[in-house]
């Protein structure tokens, strides 16, 4: 079941087009990765899924229904984006920050209710034993799994996460993105995230969207898309993709 | 269960903060130059006792002074606090929106007009007591109305509102000292620092329940928005990708904090500095989660307040320092400390 429809999206900044012609499905449980060199519109197209960003053209469906249509807070039900940045302040224990993801959900003060989805998520991230920790003592890798596990306080239906891997060394990395694809499978959630690392992108996602400079240069299976003309193409630069590692490795 | 003894223990804290503010409230009562006991206090509080006609007429001036310091340390904890969070500045505070120069400046109107008092010799007479308060008020109000305004045009990000405050700041503080140069004189001068010391023995019976009706809705609306503060600290983006408008609850909360600083600055100086120290000290207390750290930010201002108040009372008995005094020499040692500390 399509999930998420993006049709032929333009955005600008000012007179600058960010993106532009931009078209494509997500359906449930499917796990999207948007590769592309910097500058080329990753974390716009994340925003302007997440309603964050207003198309000047175009329109963006989450489950049938126009994004703009959608009151700010409903949509903030159905949609969880985990940005690249986030404030990290001081005496904020774990569990608050997460209760902070059910903010949608919540008119005056948490419930009980509230609390327990919070758990869950938490444990969902395998992160319940850090409960009480305050957010400046946890590790990247940590830290990152609290963030996912905000937004999953929100029980949405897609989640968007840009660039969830960066700063993370790559223990972390593979572990991070083995649990962006189990909750995906567990709870069907569609799921759109922005990569630099493209054997990652190949080995993590179901689909591949390549953008260059704000355009779709190609979309499709990892192995269809990430071939060895395309990188070359889009990023100015020669590589070999080793199939039997699945990866791809750069050639200097 | 781990979560549990987290909630606890924040409910604990705050309930050992009531504890302290009611003890200090008979000890408040008891201090200054007429001498009542604690015990006195306590008697006359919890069994009846009756005391003489002057003991009564002094406690009831004290429960005034002490029933203002609890509402105004109310009011500014709880401003404090959203304004820190809404502007992700621990150095903020409503005060940051230029209110306590505007305020000032609206006094030296009302004395240079003559709507504030008129002057012969050594002598101010007031037409009318609420005069300068208005005027502190509507000066006050004012200058949080043209900041917004600028901060607006500049898109409402947190600098925005803190750049505009800080040029509109030195433009009232530059006609402020204008007017003392050219136009008012040695005791009117004289009145506008003594106004701006912050002292809650100004304010009388009526203007309390002006301060507990805005204590009341400020308190409310704060408590409220507190996990919108929770989720404004973690970055405008963030907030919004949850649902929340960033820019609306700066604005919201700005106008609220404002309007409660003015109405307290109006009856009773400036007494900034509050506003500054009790989150921190709250902080400290209960974290950053603002369900708890706004109303633990309201006790401890208040706690701070009377205590300060009480202490300015018999310091230098039998003059009475104004409270703005006795806190901001408390309480910069204080932040210092915990600046240090962080």
């Amino acid at each position: 079941m399509v999930i998420i429809r993006v049709v032929d999206v333009e955005v600008r900044y000012d007179s600058v087009k960010a993106l532009d012609s931009i078209s494509f499905d997500v359906f449930e449980g499917e796990i999207v990765a948007v590769v592309g060199p910097n500058g080329s519109g990753k974390t716009t197209l994340l925003k302007i899924v997440d309603g964050i960003l207003k198309p000047v053209k175009g329109s963006v469906y989450i489950d049938m229904k126009n994004v703009v249509d959608i009151p700010r807070k409903q949509l903030a039900k159905e949609v969880s984006l985990v940005t690249q940045s986030t404030y990290v302040v001081p005496g904020i224990k774990v569990i608050d920050f997460v209760l902070t993801g059910r903010r949608p959900h919540i008119d005056f003060m948490p419930t009980r209710k509230d609390i327990e989805i919070s758990l869950n998520a938490l444990k969902a991230v395998k992160a319940d034993n850090l409960v009480d920790r305050d957010l400046t003592e946890l590790s990247s890798g940590e830290l990152q799994r609290i963030l996912i596990a905000r937004a999953l306080a929100a029980e949405p239906k897609v989640l968007l996460l840009d660039e969830p891997t960066s700063n993370l060394d790559l223990r972390f990395q593979i572990e991070i993105l083995n649990l962006v694809k189990s909750l995906s499978r567990e709870k069907s959630l569609a799921v759109i995230m922005s990569l630099h690392d493209l054997t990652q992108a190949y080995r993590f996602s179901d689909k591949v969207i390549v953008l260059k400079n704000g355009r779709v240069y190609t979309i499709g299976r990892p192995d269809e898309v990430l071939t060895e003309n395309v990188i070359e193409d889009v990023y100015q630069v020669r590589v070999r993709i080793d199939r039997v590692l699945k990866a791809i490795i750069p050639v200097v | 269960m781990v979560i549990e003894r987290i909630f606890r223990a924040r409910k604990i804290f705050i309930l050992i903060s009531i504890a302290i503010l009611l003890l200090i409230i008979p000890f408040s009562l008891s201090v200054g130059a007429y001498n009542v006991t604690y015990l006195d206090v306590l008697k006359a509080l919890f069994w009846g006792n009756s005391l003489s006609p002057d003991t009564t007429s002094v406690l009831l001036i004290r429960l005034r002074r002490v029933l203002a310091g609890i509402l105004i340390g109310s009011v500014l904890g709880a401003s404090g606090t959203a304004m820190q969070s809404v502007l992700r500045n621990p150095m903020a505070s409503p005060f940051t929106l230029g209110i306590s120069n505007a305020a000032a400046l609206g006094v030296a109107v009302a004395l240079l007009t003559g709507f504030g008092g008129s002057v012969r010799g050594v002598i101010i007479s007031y037409s009318n007591p609420y005069i300068i308060p208005i005027f502190a008020f509507v000066f006050a109000l004012i200058q949080t109305a043209i900041v917004l305004l600028l901060a607006y045009k500049a898109g409402l990000s947190e600098r925005a509102l803190v750049l505009a405050a800080i040029a509109m700041n030195f433009f009232y503080q530059a006609l402020l000292s204008l007017i003392q140069y050219l136009k008012l004189n040695e005791l009117q001068i004289a009145l506008i620092v003594f106004w701006s010391f912050g002292d809650v023995g100004r304010v009388g019976w009526e203007e309390l329940k002006i301060l507990f009706i805005s204590a009341f809705a400020l308190s409310i609306y704060f408590i409220a928005r507190s996990l919108d503060f929770d989720l404004m600290s973690l970055g405008d983006d963030v907030a919004y990708a949850s649902g929340v408008n960033a820019k609306r609850v700066r604005l919201e909360t700005s106008v609220v904090a404002a309007l409660g600083a003015s109405i307290v600055t109006a009856f009773s100086g400036v007494i900034a500095f509050l506003c500054l120290v009790s989150p921190h000290i709250a902080r400290l207390v209960v974290g950053n989660s603002h369900r708890y750290l706004v109303p633990q930010s309201m006790l401890v201002a208040a706690i701070l307040l009377v205590a300060a108040d009480s202490i300015g009372r018999f310091i230098l008995s039998p003059v009475t320092l104004p409270v703005g005094i006795t806190l901001s020499l408390i309480g910069s040692p204080l932040l210092i400390y915990l600046l240090l500390r962080r």
